[in-house]
């Protein structure tokens, strides 16, 4: 599987810098599962930050860290339980990547014809933006633009827009300054997950679509 | 501290170094922090179902070192404009906004010197990949 479409450096130093939201962090993770280029520019970022730990002046610890250190992990080990629900995933006819294994999982809804979506709820983070989106193929796509980051990572199918093709694997940013009207690839239906960063919208038909029945 | 004391035994020197390590395991604290909960973020680093028997090999260490090498070389070869604005923008995890505040410049000069130093670091690193 070759992969053209990866997330840019900015978001990559932000997501080792733990800065990126959980909802764009799920999809960059998806991605990195896929990506062996992006997982060695991540390494190299996390190094960054290892360098920048290393110049950082050391700070003196307290006198009696290492004996309540010591008194913790004994109450930690005690508290260890099994985690884990089941049936957060419905049958949603794909398998999802391991990254979205702690997520819980609606099922598919209607949101136009030939159009489905599903909300995605990442633990902890309830008001995240995040969903996956179901196309059949051969649908188009309203054309919209976004008031801030949108990301969106290909499950399987493809989609196109006046920037290139996308395939199984692909991520694609697109900031305020894209505005596209994707199309779903002729050969099959096409599963992506989407998150949109912080209070972006879209805008066009796709968001007053959206905005209604998804909610944001 | 509890953490890098769980953790210890995932730790493994052919996929990043002691800093490195040690940095990915407090910013995930921080990110759990935040969230409330034990994430799964993209953890490649401390991945317990990742081959957890094969003891890393001379090869892979080596590689190690010489990414955080290529690393610390890179960011000491930006200008100190640049660097100053990596620095911000990663480990005190400031908005672009709050740094042009900060350093009293026009939120578009932040913003292009992340530019510039992001693609400064990566032809510099690209080099040694």
């Amino acid at each position: 599987m070759t992969i053209n479409h990866h997330p840019s450096d900015e978001t990559l130093m932000r997501m080792a810098a733990g800065a990126l939201g959980a909802g764009p962090a799920l999809v960059v993770s998806v991605h990195l599962e896929g990506c062996a280029v992006c997982r060695n520019r991540m390494a190299h970022f996390e190094a960054i930050g290892g360098v920048m730990l290393d110049e950082m002046p050391p700070a003196p610890l307290a006198a009696d860290l290492f004996g309540r250190t010591m008194e913790r992990l004994e109450v930690i080990q005690q508290l260890q339980t099994k985690e884990r629900s089941m049936n957060k995933h419905p049958e949603l006819g794909i398998e999802l990547p391991r990254a979205m294994q702690d997520c819980e999982v609606g099922p598919w809804k209607w949101l136009g014809p030939g159009f489905k979506w599903s909300k995605v709820k990442i633990p902890g983070s309830p008001d995240e933006k995040v969903m996956l989106l179901k196309g059949r193929a051969g649908l188009h796509l309203p054309a919209h633009g976004h008031t801030g980051l949108e990301f969106m990572q290909i499950l399987s199918g493809s989609l196109a827009d006046e920037r290139g093709r996308y395939f199984p694997g692909d991520l694609d940013e697109a900031g305020d300054d894209v505005d596209h009207r994707p199309v779903v690839g002729q050969e099959s239906d096409c599963v992506c997950l989407a998150a949109l960063e912080g209070d972006t919208r879209l805008h066009g038909l796709l968001g007053r679509l959206l905005r209604p029945i998804v909610g944001f | 501290m509890i953490a890098v004391w769980r953790k210890a035994s995932y730790f493994d020197p052919g996929k990043a170094g002691a800093s490195t390590w040690v940095f990915t395991i407090a910013r995930n604290q921080r990110i759990d922090r935040l969230r409330r909960t034990r994430s799964r973020t993209a953890d490649h680093l401390l991945d317990p179902t990742d081959e957890p028997d094969m003891p890393p090999s001379g090869e892979d260490i080596a590689i190690v070192a010489q990414r955080e090498e290529g690393v610390r070389k890179a960011l000491e070869s930006l200008p100190i404009d640049q660097s100053t604005i990596v620095r911000l923008s990663f480990f005190a995890e400031k908005p672009h906004a709050e740094i042009a505040r900060e350093l009293g410049i026009p939120l578009g000069t932040v913003k292009s010197r992340v530019r510039l130093a992001l693609n400064r670091l990566r032809t510099l690193l690209d080099s040694d990949i």
